[in-house]
């Protein structure tokens, strides 16, 4: 190659759009999954002020020692769940760069942290069903002698039972898609 | 007569606004490409950008035609970019981190071989030393050595010498990155 071919070449190199391009299907994805994003959260919120503002009502409604358990434990646990959520998502909304390089890294990111969020909520739905059980036995107990079994065969019991089982199953379900997911993007780093 | 005044202070002033778009629509993506080679991350890179509108807009006034606009544009831009480079030693000096993280690798799916080149190229250019690195970039943008001598405030003789060297080094980074 002559100097001034050479020059020429880096020149239409230098001057060709510079704007990166990030593979379509890549930052489709990307868009899909920051949609999927704002309506969780939108979810999130409709929940919090569903169930949090149902339990203060009833506790307003009702100032029995009980329902203000109820309802103070339903906001520790929202303020819980939102401090990890908010924790979690930081660094997830949009990529650093628009190039495939950081779209790759956001996708990674948002994989792991889909993860952690999937172990965090296995974990809160046992804390949760502790407290809930636990406020079940005893609102039941003060209106009339309860024994466990009792407890544990109500309608309520059952219900929280298969939903139990069915949140176990999509939580295996779901890491092992993840983890596929995860390998996947971490081998498309690798090839980079 | 203050009223004559005021109408005169006005046109001047929009015709400085109409200058000012017209100078950074025309020359906007040569700016960024400038900016590029100067700065590691997209966020520094549009700071730098800002910092030369806004210099541009506070020189424009100055301009009596000395020179090409181009070249006036491009010195304001190298002066600029120059003052940035010492604001944030820490971070120019990470050069060879820098061609790390800039898109010099490539594509996953489509692997569109221009995108890579073009990364490639400034990945290299940013290893540059500053002084090879502004000449080469202006060459590259495709001033004649009598603009870049101007822009630069160099002798053109000057301007030879740096390119045959900057080419060089250029050359040895790519080989390097095969």
């Amino acid at each position: 190659m002559t100097p001034d071919t050479e020059l020429e070449l880096w020149r239409e190199q230098w001057l060709a759009d510079s704007q990166p391009v990030v593979p379509a299907a890549l930052k489709r994805k990307v868009e899909r999954q920051s949609r999927a994003m704002r309506w969780m959260l939108l979810a999130e919120v409709f929940v919090t002020v569903v169930i949090g503002g149902g339990c203060t009502l009833l506790a307003l409604r009702e100032p029995t020692g009980e329902m203000i358990v109820l309802a103070a434990g339903a906001w520790v646990l929202f303020a819980t769940v939102w401090t990890f959520a908010i924790l979690n998502r930081r660094g997830t909304w949009r990529p650093e760069q628009a190039t495939t390089s950081a779209f790759i890294d956001l996708s990674l990111r948002r994989c792991r942290r889909r993860l952690t969020a999937a172990y965090f909520g296995g974990c809160f739905y046992a804390v949760e069903m502790a407290f809930c059980l636990t406020w079940i036995y005893q609102y039941n107990s003060h209106r009339g002698p309860v024994t466990l079994l009792d407890v544990l065969s109500s309608a309520s019991a059952i219900m929280f039972g298969l939903i139990t089982v069915a949140l176990a199953g999509w939580l295996i379900w779901y890491r092992k898609r993840r983890l596929a997911e995860l390998e996947y993007l971490q081998e498309l780093q690798e090839q980079l | 007569m203050a009223e004559t005044h005021s109408i005169a202070a006005a046109g001047l002033r929009q015709e400085l606004e109409q200058r000012f778009e017209r100078l950074l629509a025309e020359n906007g993506p040569a700016l960024s490409r400038l900016a590029a080679s100067y700065t590691r991350t997209t966020g520094d890179r549009d700071d730098l950008l800002q910092e030369i509108a806004t210099a541009l807009w506070l020189g424009l006034p100055r301009f009596r035609g000395e020179c090409s606009e181009r070249t006036f544009l491009f010195r304001i831009a190298h002066n600029r970019a120059i003052s940035h480079l010492q604001r944030n030693r820490g971070a120019a000096q990470v050069g060879d981190q820098a061609l790390e993280i800039s898109d010099s690798r490539p594509d996953p799916e489509s692997g569109l071989a221009q995108q890579q080149q073009q990364s490639r190229l400034l990945a290299a250019v940013q290893r540059l030393p500053v002084i090879y690195r502004e000449t080469i970039t202006l060459m590259l943008e495709g001033l004649s050595y009598s603009e870049i001598a101007e822009v630069l405030g160099i002798a053109e003789s000057n301007v030879g010498a740096r390119l045959n060297r900057a080419r060089q080094m250029l050359r040895d980074i790519l080989e390097e990155k095969k």
